[in-house]
């Protein structure tokens, strides 16, 4: 077995191999999550916040996120992600509707329903590495080792310019910004959002404590992108 | 005819016992259709049968500016919708009135230099501080509506130095400087 080996992408089937689709723990969850939630009174009662007139509303964010909570994912759910499963779901009332505040009863009925079973690998490639970056962006960069830097922005190519000077700021935004473009134009093939949230996080990791094994596995991803091949998994070493 | 429950007097100012006049919404609520439409995420709703103030019942100045002003904030906790009127700021306008009438008739050069306009402009956020002041300053305020033109709509003193009322009330309010500062 070698060290660049993607044992994942051998476990699938040989469609997924050929279309290269996108592996996501997020679609494990909206399949958890329910297909409908049916409302009465009391439970919607519960969920109109305060406010004026016409502007009351229920927000399916907090309803999802309550369900998010019970499967105890909430805290592998990040704000993006997070926001695209509320969109996967859309409320539909009775045409006779009615809810009475003061008396606790209803009317017809409310129901939030999932629309969307599935996220599409558009729709996944448009998040990746985003939970990466959030990592990322909270590292102080100006307490970090200028040489740890100039290793990951020639690791990640493409940013010879932003390597002269010393303005970490600078650096910093071109980083980030090299990172997000190679997700969104899927240069590095890949198709693993759990693979991906990891790119920014060893970043993080590498640049803030010079942590070798975060260095280890960014520099397998990047041999591997020389594969010509979609990367699923890497030998990560801890 | 009134809706809902009405605001339950606690304060003992003026405006509110104006306001207590005034009803709110039954909390009984339908889907808001035409913010729904389409509506990915969220669910408005909308009262099925909103309150509305009939200005016409109110001649009285103060009274109608306290009825143009009404609002309704629905209370989660208590389940009804609740008056939601701005008191401190109603009040803050009367007397911004009376400060700018003083300002077009005081016959000074620089009237925002005198005692008597930085007294009032003190006084324009002290509707629970110095209350002892407020009824005074709602009285004069419809007194001077009652009698003095406006402009702007209907919202503003006009320029009269030589109108009875105006000096009245530039009198009064003289005075009523010259007693807070004893």
């Amino acid at each position: 077995m070698g060290v660049f080996d993607d044992k994942r992408f051998e476990q699938l089937d040989w469609m997924t191999q050929i279309t290269e689709t996108i592996e996501s723990n997020l679609n494990g969850l909206l399949a958890r999550l329910p297909d409908k939630v049916e409302f009465d009174a009391a439970s919607l009662l519960a969920e109109i916040g305060r406010g004026y007139g016409s502007n009351l509303y229920l927000s399916a964010n907090n309803i999802v996120r309550s369900y998010i909570t019970a499967l105890n994912e909430a805290r592998n759910v990040g704000y993006e992600e997070q926001r695209r499963l509320t969109e996967c779901f859309q409320f539909e009332a009775s045409p006779d509707f009615e809810l009475d505040a003061e008396s606790g009863t209803m009317k017809g009925s409310l129901i939030l329903r999932k629309i969307v079973p599935t996220l599409e690998d558009e729709e996944l490639q448009a998040m990746m590495g985003q939970k990466g970056l959030e990592q990322f962006d909270r590292v102080h960069w100006s307490d970090s080792s200028l040489s740890r830097i100039h290793e990951i922005m020639d690791l990640l190519g493409g940013l010879e310019k932003e390597m002269a000077g010393r303005a970490f700021r600078k650096k910093n935004v071109a980083v980030r910004r090299r990172l997000i473009e190679i997700f969104s134009k899927n240069e590095w093939r890949i198709r693993n959002m759990e693979l991906a949230d990891k790119i920014g996080l060893w970043i993080a990791l590498y640049i803030r404590n010079g942590d070798l094994s975060a260095l280890i596995n960014l520099t397998k991803v990047k041999v591997m992108t020389h594969n010509n091949m979609p990367i699923y998994s890497i030998e990560e070493e801890k | 005819m009134s809706y809902g429950s009405t605001f339950s007097l606690e304060e003992q100012g003026p405006l509110e016992k104006i306001g207590a006049k005034l009803g709110t919404s039954r909390a009984v609520f339908v889907s808001n259709t035409d913010r729904n439409l389409d509506r990915v995420g969220e669910f408005f709703l909308q009262i099925k049968d909103q309150y509305k103030v009939d200005l016409e019942k109110f001649t009285d100045p103060v009274e109608r500016i306290v009825a143009q002003r009404w609002y309704e904030s629905y209370d989660r906790n208590k389940k009804q919708f609740e008056l939601a009127i701005g008191y401190d700021t109603i009040y803050a306008e009367l007397v911004n009135s009376l400060t700018r009438l003083y300002t077009l008739n005081s016959g000074l050069k620089s009237p925002n230099q005198s005692k008597l306009y930085k007294w009032l402009r003190s006084m324009e956020n002290r509707y629970n501080h110095k209350h002892k002041y407020r009824d005074g300053f709602i009285a004069l305020y419809r007194y001077a509506a009652a009698n003095i033109p406006m402009s702007g709509g209907g919202t503003e003193f006009g320029k009269d130095p030589n109108s009875v009322h105006v000096k009245n009330v530039l009198a009064i309010l003289e005075k009523m400087r010259d007693k807070d500062e004893q």
